[in-house]
């Protein structure tokens, strides 16, 4: 922006007289009118009317700014004339609804999505987070299922990859069944996905990587927006200080639990949480300081039997179990520029617990770490790049579980306590890895070998993992990446307790290997086209009967197709299909989905109004059938006898999601309400098999199969 | 949403583990070195034909029960050749409850009934139709409408007749008895027999020890007493199935079948009904 230029020319004209001028903002693609554009001259602010129209009382060539969200902000000058036409450019980053966008500096698959991407995406209730299911090479599971907001990344279970925020490993990544996302979405600036064959700089996870980072805008006041659904409500807070000092806050709680209690199965219904902190300090740019806290929590209270099978005596001595998933997080964060040299860090303290309360008895897992991470990148030259660092995790871990009888009907919150455990396990670590990458330029070709390493106390193991990607730009629409390369995890405090785990288990390594190939026709239709493989060894695999057994290996492989198709920027559409299989021990993996696709299309045919259609089907996902029942005799119970493992699979999955959203502008705040729909066909809505108390019958229960919800969103 | 969610959650089977319906065990037991099994036969407080039972333990057949801790379990099999599987595991602590009386009082078309057991213990209450709503440990409250429900809040009140009720009684500890206690909603007439009704062709006047035959009838016990006579203390009757004895709850309980009961003259003790 021509700012010093339109300085000066306000200093010439600044003696002139003022005269009334009209005009109207257009938007420069529709044609149509900006209704609510802010015109700002001085201290002073007008807003457009219903036809983009305004009119001013001005000295011809005082600099006058436009600006409205979705549109790059202009400044003018006054005109001489007295109708003054101006015509604003969208901002396609902004409007753009994608579900997915492929970043250019890696050599590998990797998929990003940012925030104001995806939120009007139909389907994610204003949460990009959300979308990970959407990404290519992760499995779909369908909504409130058991397995819903489950993370399967190419072949991994979803233990075995690493969520990040900001560079610190999340406990968990969605609040209640996969309802939202762990930390409010006005927070959110990015969020990658490294499916598989990443760069060295990653490490600890034998699958993908999922990393969000948060946003470090600047704003040029004070901003907030404050947002309402049906289940939940949240704000947040941005506050410029001075011209180095940012103040950042959100917080959000849901709701449901003051209006609805004491329903058939819940006495208290789930509740959750999440907070967000920050004081960031910026001295310069490319240099930056950030003081910070988060964290979020989840409750419930429930029956633990089946409260519709009980009456009476039984239904008043039907425990009740509490279950309580809570972290928090405080930390300092940093990047500082030396030179060439760019180096990010974070150092954090993290408490976290997640428990389940019977009258009788009680479990728990409580775990304090420390974590500390920098990571530093030298440039040279133009032809070689070096990126190293180390990640150190320091934890104390307290598991714990009391109980005198095996709970099998908790089994979902309480593992130990579904066993029968009695175990006070108390065990400290120190986990290290460290990494060098070399990125190196030859032409058209990028080369970057990697060497990581790691170290952990509890194994006593070490792991040197070589990795070697490519990536070749045929031309300026084409570009071929290869990558290979071995990746390394150590198992859970968990799974290698005496008692609960496998003391044998080691680290698991996964030797990985993929191909991928992206072309862009005419600027505005990409095609991209991706194979990989895993070959796995020294997995941790929980059986049915919830044990732990280490030493697993596994094998996965899959393509995936993916296409985006832009019309300017008011239509998007697109579309992506994956294929593959994955197997542990030459059974069928948990996740395994042979198909899966994604279709999606969102249309802005108006400044102030947008709609979106997105489209799911997949292969259902494997189970294991239950093909008898064993009576207990000492319980009065049943309990199942099952088939082998993953035998069976689910119906097919599909799902619609629309999207429609209006947004008003006043003076002060900008106003966007909005309405979505779920719908899933009967034919395809299975959540899971329901069986008989003998298990001699099963039916499946479906899924809240039409979903409309209804929101508010107000921002400054 | 998530209301939505626990609504998906309702079980959607109509027979519950409190009814008696197809074939099916439905209690384990060690009475001291005695390893006994409770079989509901599906055709009702009766089995046409005994059903066959086998106890292993550590993968090897068994007769009788060692001393605690262990694990039995039992294949029980009927004559059409349907199965289960029952697991048996009996711990040091377990001490086998012992019901020292029951009560059993009718009302219309319904009956509060319970067992008098001695220790710690929790009864499972199973019924051939209606519907329990446990009142205590060892307590209930029988109706012989279904329960209301959302989806039924007028369920069908039911036909007047009797119906075969089991009190399972369990202390946690692998230490299990169970008691017959029939209730019957309509005027019979019936012999009580200890917590079994038995029908009779012809009321008794009193209680006291009869001589009677067994003749297979459609009736829920699968058959009626007749030729009741009043017994004299010589008397003993056949024993049946190897039973001494004659034992109206192993007909029920599957250890004696009406194959072999059919027609014996046995001796019988018990009170008019109603």
């Amino acid at each position: 922006m021509a700012l010093i230029p339109l300085l000066a020319l306000q200093a010439l004209v600044s003696a002139a007289a003022a005269a009334p001028i009209e005009g109207r903002v257009f938007d420069e693609g529709t044609g149509l009118g900006v209704i609510g554009a802010e015109v700002v001259y001085g201290d002073t602010t007008v807003l457009t009317d219903k036809k983009g129209s305004f009119a001013l009382d001005l000295p011809v060539g005082t600099p006058v700014t436009f600006r409205t969200p979705g549109f790059i902000e202009a400044t003018f000058a006054v005109p001489a004339a007295d109708d003054w036409r101006i015509r604003l450019q969208r901002d396609v980053g902004e409007l753009e609804v994608v579900v997915e966008a492929r970043r250019d500096d890696p050599v590998v698959s990797v998929t990003s999505l940012d925030r104001e991407r995806v939120e009007r995406t139909p389907g994610t209730f204003e949460d990009p987070v959300r979308l990970v299911q959407a990404l290519p090479g992760v499995s779909i599971t369908p909504e409130y299922s058991p397995k819903a907001g489950d993370v399967s990344i190419r072949g991994a279970a979803p233990g075995e990859n690493r969520f990040l925020l900001d560079g610190i490993d999340l406990p968990y990544l969605f609040h209640f069944n996969g309802y939202s996302s762990v930390f409010h979405t006005r927070m959110l600036d990015e969020l990658t996905l490294w499916p598989s064959t990443y760069g060295a700089n990653w490490g600890g996870a034998t699958g993908g990587i999922i990393e969000t980072k948060s946003r470090w805008d600047r704003p040029d006041g004070v901003r907030g927006s404050v947002n309402l659904n049906l289940v939940m409500g949240g704000a947040e807070l941005r506050v410029p200080i001075g011209d180095k000092v940012v103040l950042r806050a959100s917080g959000r709680r849901s709701y449901l639990d003051a209006f609805s209690r004491d329903d058939e199965q819940y006495t208290v219904f789930p509740k959750f949480w999440d907070y967000f902190a920050r004081a960031e300090y910026t001295p310069a740019e490319g240099r930056r300081w950030g003081v910070f806290a988060f964290g979020a929590g989840d409750a419930y209270t429930r029956y633990s039997g089946e409260p519709t099978e009980l009456v009476g005596w039984e239904q008043e001595t039907n425990p009740l179990l509490d279950y309580d998933q809570r972290y928090h997080v405080a930390g300092v964060v940093h990047r500082e520029r030396f030179g060439r040299t760019v180096t990010d860090g974070v150092l954090a303290y993290v408490d976290s617990s997640v428990s389940g309360t019977l009258p009788t008895a009680a479990e728990a897992t409580h775990e304090r770490s420390v974590q500390l991470r920098e990571d530093l990148v030298s440039a040279p030259n133009e032809v070689v790049s070096f990126a190293y660092g180390a990640e150190i995790e320091g934890s104390d871990t307290r598991i714990s579980s009391q109980t005198e009888q095996a709970w099998p009907e908790v089994a979902r919150e309480a593992s130990m306590l579904a066993r029968g455990l009695n175990v006070d396990v108390h065990t400290a670590r120190l986990t290290a890895g460290a990494y060098v990458e070399g990125r190196i330029e030859l032409g058209p070709v990028r080369i970057v070998p990697g060497l990581r390493g790691g170290y952990d106390t509890l194994t006593g193991t070490p792991t040197v993992d070589p990795r070697l990607l490519a990536r070749w730009t045929i031309g300026p629409d084409t570009r071929l990446r290869v990558g290979a390369g071995q990746y390394s995890q150590y198992p859970t405090v968990v799974q290698v307790s005496p008692t609960i785990g496998d003391p044998t288990a080691g680290p698991a390594h996964a030797q990985q290997i993929a191909v991928g190939f992206d072309h862009a026709i005419a600027g505005r239709w990409e095609v991209g086209v991706d194979g990989w493989a895993k070959r796995m060894d020294g997995l941790v695999l929980t059986e049915l009967d919830g044990s732990v057994r280490g030493g697993v290996t596994g094998t996965a492989w899959g393509a995936e197709l993916t296409s985006r198709y832009r019309i300017r920027d008011r239509f998007f559409a697109s579309a992506g299909f994956s294929f593959g299989h994955a197997t542990r021990d030459g059974e069928t993996f948990d996740y395994d989905q042979p198909w899966a696709g994604n279709l999606a299309a969102s249309w802005t045919f108006h400044p102030t109004w947008n709609v979106g259609l997105r489209y799911r089907v997949a292969a259902g996902l494997p189970y294991t059938p239950v093909e008898d029942g064993l009576y207990l005799a000492a319980s009065d119970t049943y309990t199942p006898v099952y088939g082998a493992r993953n035998s069976a699979r689910y119906a097919a999955y599909q799902k619609v999601d629309a999207h429609i959203e209006k947004t008003f502008h006043t003076r002060l705040v900008q106003v966007t309400a909005y309405a979505e729909l779920w719908w899933v066909p009967p034919v395809s809505n299975v959540m899971y098999l329901a069986y008989r108390y003998d298990y001699d019958e099963s039916a499946p229960v479906a899924g809240p199969g039409f979903i409309p919800l209804v929101g508010i969103r107000a921002e400054r | 949403m998530l209301l939505l969610l626990t609504l998906a959650c309702s079980p959607p089977f109509d027979e519950t583990r409190k009814d008696l319906e197809g074939f099916r065990l439905v209690g384990m037991a060690a009475e001291g070195a005695t390893l006994r099994a409770l079989v509901w036969s599906g055709e009702g407080a009766f089995h046409s034909v005994a059903p066959t039972v086998e106890w292993m333990i550590d993968g090897e057949p068994v007769t009788a029960a060692p001393a605690a801790p262990f694990t039995a379990r039992v294949r029980v099999e009927s004559a059409a050749g349907e199965f289960e599987e029952g697991e048996l595991v009996v711990s040091e602590a377990a001490a086998a409850p012992v019901v020292t009386g029951f009560t059993r009082e009718m009302a219309e078309n319904a009956a509060a009934v319970s067992v008098t057991v001695e220790g710690d213990t929790t009864t499972r209450w199973k019924s051939s139709r209606g519907a329990f709503t446990e009142t205590g440990p060892n307590a209930a409250d029988w109706t012989q409408a279904e329960l209301p429900t959302e989806d039924e809040p007028d369920p069908d009140p039911g036909a007047p007749g009797p119906a075969a009720l089991i009190a399972l009684t369990l202390d946690g500890h692998g230490g299990n008895t169970w008691a017959w206690i029939d209730v019957a909603t309509d005027s019979g007439p019936y012999l009580a027999v200890d917590g079994r009704l038995l029908p009779v062709d012809t009321a008794v006047p009193a209680e006291g020890s009869y001589l009677a035959t067994i003749t297979p009838a459609d009736t829920l016990a699968g058959l009626v007493l007749t030729d009741l006579v009043p017994a004299e203390d010589t008397d003993t009757g056949e024993l049946l199935c190897g039973l001494d004895p004659f034992d109206a709850d192993a007909l029920a309980d599957g250890r004696c079948g009406l194959d072999e009961a059919s027609g014996a003259r046995v001796l019988v003790t018990g009170a008019p009904w109603p």
